[in-house]
């Protein structure tokens, strides 16, 4: 049995999927504890006294990072435990408070979801079930307020639902309770179903997509995460089913439904929220779930804080990761060494964890939860080159463990210590200019560095790479360059992050250009992709230099194309920060337009729109958009176009 | 122990001042002040601190603590056995912890502020701010010359209170 939701209300709620295809819904009574340490109990004798005769509160030992604790366990809510902070004035130190019970309920039986056998829970196999998946599309804007006559459902067959709405809901109604499904991809149904339901409901038809007929509903929020805001829509998750809107998860997008089903097996989460999550979140999940495992409470307030320091130790404790800036220019025969999950990996070799900051003598937390991780990771990452099936295992494996490093500094982290992060940093540094020093040391020409990659020049890397690896005991990969071009800054030195080259398999890696920016209009996009394709078969400087007029060609093509371009193929989408603005952008322009068509807007939500006049920042909404200003559009492809013939500039040299 | 941090601001120990200034002035005051080599000096922020990067590690003896909770606030006053405590105003610490946490670090403030010189310092008000400096023994603004003009006094002749403040309150208008 396989389990593929959960939930928690008055009992936790688990649904489980036989390999027969049959679904069984088990309702399981369960009612969390949590801890309270007192600084001085006697002082609060009053308060333990009624919290044993109103709610049976016990003494009792209990184990947090840092070591055992006498305390008293207290089988009552997070409420209680609120007005116990507020009567010590949050002298009480409190554990497990804010944890969702049926998280709590599967760590505590040893059960794992998506998974036949916990002992297998860091394979990164996932057996062939008989998963009823379908996906549904309805073609349209969800903002527009049109009855939707017209849903895709492809499951064995692809059917095609047309018809006045009433009907199309009621085949809709009739084809999910038949197929039944387990799986629910659905673009953008955070947006459509509330609407679909509503529309159902209207007309008296059932629409089958929760098992039980109940929805948890998720609240929209912004946030703010790695310097920028984001947001989350709202969504409606059915009980029993697994439902993904393919279109904003973003591990969706990243690892696919593998991806999303590890997710859930590793963070002990249902896959409704592994796909919903951050990844931030989910390696939070993950630690929680693994300390709840091995019997360790969770902290409900960070209320720790970094130790006293001295002024000047701090300024040289506190300064982020190493770059060596490169010189903007063409290289070849160029090779590129990358740690693989550089920070976990030190996180790991260091035994870095808040608590060893005080006892290094002892196994940390982090390195001992997220050691398994990095051994699968490693593992997916080597069948990756063989299979491409486990690019979405490698995917949120990736993400999870990219974001590991910095929840260690995340104010919220459960197991964050500012400390651990700035150790953290301080080894890769050391790491990354003891590498510089190897490279250099054998002769080769060190181009650029950021942080966990080096790039050199001298001839094949093979035996650096080895010899990187026996000085700092860390694994890294190794990807040569036919060629590979580092763009200027404005003001001509190197960019650290707007590159591109050719590596020896013939693929492209490209970062940092217009072709990979999430805000570049397609039709931009399209043109630097049909350049870089061009350029993708010139294997050495000679032959770069030899396809520019091609290249060139490609250009001109598209300017003068522009005219005729569908102002769709101009969108640029983009998130915005804030709502109000107070010098004139496009993106208060494009606030502006959301409001007018009646959308509501919330810091962090990505918004399509097209530019109508850049002299006034003009534009219009994607999907209404009628006309473009041209002179605009001409300035981006001019701006793409440099990008490239930057590189040819430099090949004809 | 008393010093000036400015000639119209001067700290005590035994009390718990709240300070809005521009950073210049304050760094100035900070910088170079031989007082501030005599006594423990904690100087708290949050995450992002505007006065760090500005502070000459050779002209003063501090010491550092980051908070970035309201939790870590109350843990570091609670603990703190300094003689001036200058904390760093960071509105984000308060983001989600509910209006409790702002009124138990505004007493921890006021609690420390009896055995040391306590400063909470920011360069512009807040609601977090206002509400934390509602319990300080002493309110100080400073403006730039190119700031807003500070409301007026009335005609009677008596400085007029920013807005929420406690009558027993000192508020003194600088530049």
């Amino acid at each position: 049995m396989w389990i593929t939701d959960t939930c928690s209300r008055e009992t936790v709620e688990i649904w489980d999927l036989g390999r027969d295809g049959t679904v069984r819904h088990r309702s399981v009574p369960y009612t969390p504890s949590f801890y309270l340490r007192l600084p001085d109990p006697p002082a609060h004798w009053e308060l333990l006294d009624a919290l044993e005769s109103a709610y049976g509160a016990e003494e009792c030992t209990f184990r947090t990072v840092h070591g055992t604790c006498e305390g008293y366990r207290v089988p009552a809510g997070r409420e209680v435990a609120l007005a116990i902070e507020r009567q010590t004035g949050y002298a009480a130190e409190l554990y497990n408070v804010d944890l969702r019970p049926d998280h709590q309920y599967l760590a505590a039986q040893d059960l794992v979801p998506c998974c036949d056998d916990p002992a297998s829970r860091f394979s990164p196999d996932l057996p062939s079930l008989p998963f009823r998946t379908i996906e549904v599309r309805i073609s349209g804007i969800p903002f527009e307020k049109d009855p939707v006559c017209s849903i895709e459902v492809l499951h064995e067959r692809h059917e095609h639902l047309r018809g006045e709405e009433g009907v199309v809901l009621a085949d809709l109604s009739a084809l999910v309770g038949a197929i039944d499904p387990d799986v629910v991809l659905f673009p953008r149904s955070d947006l459509w179903l509330p609407r679909l339901l509503s529309a159902a409901a209207e007309r008296g038809i059932v629409l089958p997509f929760s098992r039980t007929g109940r929805y948890r509903k998720m609240t929209e929020k912004s946030y703010w995460s790695y310097g920028r805001t984001e947001y989350r829509a709202g969504s409606l998750i059915p009980d029993g089913r697994i439902l993904i809107d393919t279109a904003q998860s973003f591990h969706y997008r990243e690892s696919g439904l593998s991806g999303i089903l590890i997710g859930a097996r590793l963070t002990g989460l249902s896959p409704n929220l592994a796909a919903r999550f951050t990844s931030g979140t989910l390696i939070s999940a993950y630690e929680v779930y693994e300390a709840l495992r091995r019997g360790i409470a969770i902290p409900f307030r960070k209320s720790d804080p970094e130790a006293v320091r001295r002024f000047c130790d701090l300024k040289s404790a506190d300064r982020g990761g190493m770059m060596f800036q490169p010189v903007a220019g063409l290289y070849g025969q160029v090779s590129e060494i990358d740690f693989t999950s550089l920070y976990p990996s030190i996180i790991v070799r260091y035994n870095l964890s808040p608590e060893t900051l005080t006892h290094p003598d002892r196994q940390g937390f982090l390195p001992q939860v997220l050691g398994p991780l990095l051994l699968l990771r490693r593992e997916t990452k080597a069948r990756k080159a063989a299979d491409p099936a486990y690019a979405g295992i490698d995917a949120i494996l990736k993400w999870m463990l990219v974001t590991c490093f910095g929840y260690t500094g995340y104010k919220n982290a459960k197991f964050g210590q500012i400390e651990v992060h700035e150790k953290i940093t301080w080894h890769a540094r050391e790491i990354l200019l003891t590498t510089k020093e190897c490279a250099e040391e054998m002769g080769f020409d060190v181009l650029h560095g950021i942080v966990d990659c080096l790039w050199v020049q001298g001839g094949p890397a093979g035996a650096l790479k080895a010899h990187i690896e026996l000085v700092t005991g860390l694994h890294t990969t190794l990807d040569c360059y036919d060629w590979i071009v580092f763009l200027p800054m404005p003001d001509g030195y190197g960019a650290y992050n707007r590159y591109y080259g050719r590596l020896s398999t013939g693929d492209l890696k490209i970062r940092g250009i217009m072709a990979r920016r999430g805000d570049t209009p397609p039709y931009v996009r399209a043109m630097q992709e049909a350049m870089l394709s061009v350029m993708k078969g010139a294997g050495s400087r000679a032959e770069l230099a030899s396809c520019r007029e091609e290249v060139q060609g490609l250009y001109r093509e598209a300017q003068s194309g522009l005219a005729a371009a569908t102002p769709s193929s101009l969108a640029i989408r983009r998130q915005v920060s804030q709502l109000t603005y107070s010098r004139s952008c496009p993106e208060a322009s494009a606030i502006a337009a959301c409001r007018a068509a009646g959308i509501r807007v919330e810091p962090g939500m990505e918004i399509g729109y097209v530019v109508t006049d850049a002299r006034t920042w003009s534009v219009e909404l994607d999907w209404l958009a009628k006309r473009f200003d041209q002179g605009y559009y001409r300035r981006l492809l001019a701006r793409a176009w440099e990008e490239i013939a930057f590189a040819l500039e430099q090949a004809a040299k | 122990m008393e010093f000036d941090l400015h000639p119209t601001v001067t700290l005590r120990t035994g009390t718990f001042a709240a300070l809005l200034a521009p950073e210049d002035l304050v760094l100035a005051g900070l910088n170079d002040n031989p007082v501030l080599r005599r006594f423990l000096f904690l100087f708290v922020s949050g995450n992002y601190s505007r006065l760090l990067s500005g502070i000459n590690r050779r002209s003063v003896t501090i010491e550092v603590r980051r908070a970035f909770t309201a939790f870590q606030l109350l843990t570091i006053l609670r603990d703190s056995y300094h003689t001036i405590i200058f904390v760093e105003h960071d509105p984000g610490l308060y983001e989600g912890s509910g209006k409790e946490a702002l009124f138990q670090v505004a007493q921890a403030l006021k609690g420390a502020g009896q055995n040391a010189a306590v400063v909470l310092y920011a360069p512009s008000p807040d609601p977090s701010f206002s509400l934390l400096a509602d319990r300080a023994d002493r309110f100080f603004s400073l403006s730039p010359p190119d700031w807003p003009a500070l409301p007026r006094p009335r005609r009677s002749g008596r400085v007029r209170h920013p807005a929420g403040l406690p009558g027993d309150q000192t508020t003194l208008e600088g530049i």
